[in-house]
């Protein structure tokens, strides 16, 4: 049988507790439960890629450094143009990826891929073409077939 | 109810309560050194990721999406495998943003890598440099463009006679393209141009032949 010292003392610790799940709960009305986003440092062009490259399952990126490397960036036409080399996590693919300062903010133009195709390459200057060419990315010609 | 019992529900009860000020003011801190992101995309199935230069990307949410993000310009997109759209943005302190997205198809970016090519790499060390290997995964992929994956069997891969009037190396292999296997020779020499012939297995007439072997 309590005794009225329990009682109080189980009152006040009830109390207690409700306060606490009103502190969180005020906690999460003012964060309006929305994500909190902290990015990591990463290379340039590392996100860029990620997004491009996109997931496989769910919201998940995958993470340079991680799942893959940039292993090379060149920059082509005063900086506004780029073409980043990228191996998979065991090293054991190679692609290329070429980008485009577009408002102030690289995107992906083309790519990731180990060849493309003659008609891809129209859009590129022509300094990216030379470089892609050079590295034996840009190789198929429909009219040599 | 004994005192020690008491004694302890009490540090219990002090150490959640404590848990939940300190939530409390995590809260409001966060909310007075970021901005709040609210993304909607018209596609309800397009992964919303966000970047920001010399960082990774995060993915925030399928749909729709709200974050709390530092102060600064931001690359925001919603993406499916077919349609993308892009927005860049700047976050301010104490600032609510909302933006909506609606994805548009994406350019063909690099339709000869829809295939994954399995075992290709064992040719390299037969004798193909990597620009000839790349030239043979272009002339396979024109081939089977819609091909999911290429499969070079490395146990049949062995070298043909070469030509000694032109110079022209053979490699003999059966491929796979998807479900269906095939013999294939591809001829290269000096330069990255290889020539490819595809048979159905034991025939001897190629029922595809392209590129040039220079």
């Amino acid at each position: 049988m309590p005794t009225n010292t329990d009682k109080k003392f189980i009152r006040w610790t009830v109390l207690l507790l409700i306060l606490a799940v009103i502190l969180f709960v005020a906690a999460g009305l003012v964060t309006g439960n929305a994500k909190v986003v902290n990015l990591a440092i990463a290379p340039p062009l590392a996100g860029e890629i990620s997004q491009s490259i996109g997931g496989s399952s769910g919201v998940t990126l995958p993470v340079e450094g991680k799942d893959y490397t940039i292993t090379q960036t060149a920059y082509f036409e005063t900086n506004t143009w780029a073409v980043a080399t990228i191996t998979n996590s065991d090293g054991s693919n190679t692609s290329y990826i070429v980008l485009q300062k577009v408002n102030g903010v690289f995107q992906v133009i083309l790519g990731p891929g180990t060849a493309f195709a003659q008609s891809d390459n129209n859009q590129l200057p022509a300094s990216v073409q030379q470089y892609l060419q050079a590295n034996h990315v840009l190789i198929y010609q429909p009219g040599s077939a | 109810m004994s005192s020690r019992m008491k004694q302890w529900i009490v540090v219990l009860a002090l150490i959640i309560l404590g848990l939940g000020v300190y939530q409390l003011i995590a809260a409001i801190k966060l909310t007075t050194t970021t901005g709040l992101l609210q993304v909607t995309s018209d596609d309800k199935k397009s992964v919303i990721s966000v970047s920001q230069a010399n960082h990774q990307a995060a993915g925030i949410g399928v749909g729709s999406a709200r974050a709390h993000l530092k102060p600064g310009t931001y690359t925001v997109v919603a993406s499916t495998s077919t349609a993308q759209a892009n927005q860049i943005i700047t976050i301010v302190k104490h600032q609510t943003l909302t933006i909506d997205l609606k994805p548009v198809k994406k350019a063909s970016q690099n339709p000869l890598d829809s295939t994954t090519f399995v075992g290709a790499d064992a040719l390299v060390s037969h004798g193909l440099s990597s620009g000839q290997l790349a030239s043979l995964k272009g002339l396979l992929s024109a081939y089977a463009p819609k091909a999911q994956t290429i499969t070079v069997n490395g146990s049949s891969i062995e070298s043909g006679e070469t030509d000694p009037d032109t110079g022209v190396f053979k490699l003999n292999f059966t491929v796979q393209i998807d479900s269906g296997t095939y013999s294939a020779t591809v001829n290269y020499a000096v330069s990255n141009n290889v020539q490819l012939l595809l048979y159905t297995q034991g025939s001897t007439t190629p029922l595809y032949s392209a590129g040039s072997a220079t």
